[in-house]
């Protein structure tokens, strides 16, 4: 016999303590799904406390956020198993109807350059201010794709393909190199 | 060149090791890609439709490809063909899908190119788990020696070191793009398949078992890559938000996967000293322990309110998953015929695979 735990007289407390082990894992993966519902306010304190006015990774930060914004109703649309930097939350100011996009950035017409897709709503405001930075009005579109939120960044919207071709051009001199264009 | 076979089961041919250590490392890396880009691409082409498709056609590919994989190179072994040429066409395969990829997404490619996409991806993911069962079985043939730890810690920390720098990876693979990213990952395929395939050139796996004839434990195979491989979702997938609530989220280029990152650093640097221990304390029981240690520290890092605590928990979890990765696959390979080891290395992954799998399909926001 060439296994260590065949000839080790303590087999049987190793295998009960595996058993033991494996019911334990079930468990803690069953809390794990379950933190924010019976851990929530362990975790909402800790963020109340520790974080302000930054894009959070999960609900709890969502509602410290929203409490301090005023938000109330958006508290209620966040999923509440949300527990990593997911969208649960429109960014403020950032997320608007087509109609207030196109008078507030100049930019109208059907053909969108979008800069990128994001499901962390962090990474979408850097870009966001990436692009705000050298200029640009960009604006933030939701996406729903098989249960995830992704979050469109778009940076110019044109009326004919050729403008919006041109926009991709002068995008991808800025570090932005995966731009593409979509037709409303 | 030393034949592998004049030293038994006591001599090891680092080179092999580190071949493999590169070999995995690379692969983790191209999966971090796939990851990160897949969505964005079925986005940018109007693919949208198929997230579905191939979130499904993904799980069914990691699930079972291995075990195919597996079962095809032991049978191709038992009729004297080269067991190798089973990773040596997958590396290809998946070499070249990365490269058409790069192409196909690139600003120079034929308009009809992109309408292949999806099928790329799914061609894609079955090269990589291909390769992946057969390259690892060949640590089958150092399962008996008394430094099997060690080498196991070698790979352990390879991986763990690609694990540290996630955050960072994915920021460098978003700043190059799409196109350049697939293009890097298809050479680092190729420069770490070539050097694996030289370095395993004259290895016959198996051949220092010639007469016996030890029966296959496949339920202790199977039970060994769950566990393991729960272990290993919960900490990469849910640890890096959960540490980062208990703690505090602090701004840093490492965003959310900071402590985790952190974490997974005491484990790289503790898993060395960490192979001697678990040499002198014997495979299986290591094992056990790290086991037990993993998930009750898991578990004092959810309950506890102290701070200190729970910075505790996070030490004995990153020392525990440390052993837990250099145990788990020599167990399981302990418990395979020889014969049949690349078809068990084969359940072993598809069974580590298992709860990631399980996790993104039950619920994508976690």
């Amino acid at each position: 016999m060439t296994e260590d735990h065949l000839d080790n007289p303590f087999n049987r407390f190793w295998n009960l303590l595996l058993g033991f082990s494996m019911l334990l894992g079930v468990g803690v993966t069953v809390l794990i799904f379950n933190r924010e519902q019976w851990l929530g306010g362990m975790y909402a304190n800790h963020h109340k406390h520790e974080h302000h006015g930054e894009a959070h990774s999960n609900e709890s930060a969502h509602e410290a956020h929203t409490d301090e914004s005023g938000h109330q109703q958006k508290i209620a649309e966040a999923p509440h198993q949300e527990t990593e930097a997911e969208v649960a939350e429109e960014p403020k100011d950032k997320l608007q109807t087509t109609e207030e996009t196109d008078k507030e950035t100049g930019y109208s017409g059907d053909w969108l350059l979008v800069t990128g897709s994001f499901r962390q709503e962090k990474n979408a405001l850097y870009q966001l201010e990436k692009l705000e930075k050298v200029g640009y009005k960009p604006v933030l579109q939701k996406v729903e794709l098989t249960g995830e939120t992704y979050l469109r960044v778009i940076a110019f919207k044109s009326a004919t393909y050729k403008e919006a071709l041109y926009a991709q051009e002068k995008i991808s001199e800025i570090g932005i190199p995966d731009s593409w264009i979509l037709k409303r | 060149m030393m034949n592998q076979h004049d030293h038994g089961t006591t001599h090891i041919n680092w080179n092999q090791i580190f071949a493999l250590a590169a070999l995995d490392a690379s692969i983790l890396i191209s999966w971090l890609a796939y990851h990160e880009f897949q969505p964005k691409l079925l986005q940018k082409f109007h693919f949208d439709h198929l997230h579905g498709f191939v979130l499904y056609a993904q799980s069914f590919v990691i699930l079972l490809v291995p075990l195919l994989a597996g079962g095809l190179a032991d049978y191709l072994r038992k009729k004297n063909f080269n067991t190798l040429l089973v990773y040596a066409v997958g590396i290809s395969v998946a070499s070249m899908i990365f490269m058409t990829v790069s192409y196909t997404i690139s600003d120079n490619a034929f308009q009809g190119l992109t309408g292949l996409l999806p099928i790329m991806i799914v061609l894609w993911l079955i090269s990589m788990n291909v390769f992946h069962s057969p390259a690892n079985s060949i640590l089958e043939e150092f399962s008996q020696s008394p430094r099997m730890p060690l080498v196991m810690s070698v790979i352990s920390i390879a991986s763990v070191l690609v694990y540290i720098s996630k955050p960072l990876i994915l920021k460098s693979l978003d700043m190059l793009g799409g196109s350049i990213t697939f293009l890097i990952g298809g050479l680092v395929l190729v420069i770490t398949g070539i050097w694996f395939g030289k370095a395993t050139r004259t290895l016959v796996i198996g051949n220092h078992h010639v007469g016996e004839q030890e029966p296959n434990r496949f339920h202790i195979v199977v039970m060994a890559g769950l566990i393991t491989g729960l272990a290993n979702s919960l900490i990469l997938h849910f640890f890096p938000a959960i540490l980062e609530t208990k703690f505090g989220a602090v701004e840093t280029i490492f965003d959310e996967y900071i402590y985790v990152s952190a974490m997974l650093c005491v484990t790289a640097i503790a898993t060395l000293p960490l192979s001697s221990w678990a040499q002198k304390r014997g495979i299986y029981p290591s094992f056990v322990i790290s086991v037990f240690t993993s998930f009750i520290s898991m578990l004092i890092i959810l309950l506890s309110p102290w701070f200190w605590l729970s910075m505790v928990g996070s030490l004995f979890l990153a020392l525990s998953y440390g052993v837990l990765l250099i145990t788990s696959f020599p167990h399981a390979l302990r418990n395979i015929n020889p014969a049949s080891a690349t078809f068990g290395t084969g359940i072993f992954f598809a069974c580590f695979e298992f709860f990631e799998v399980l996790f993104t399909l039950i619920s994508p926001h976690h």
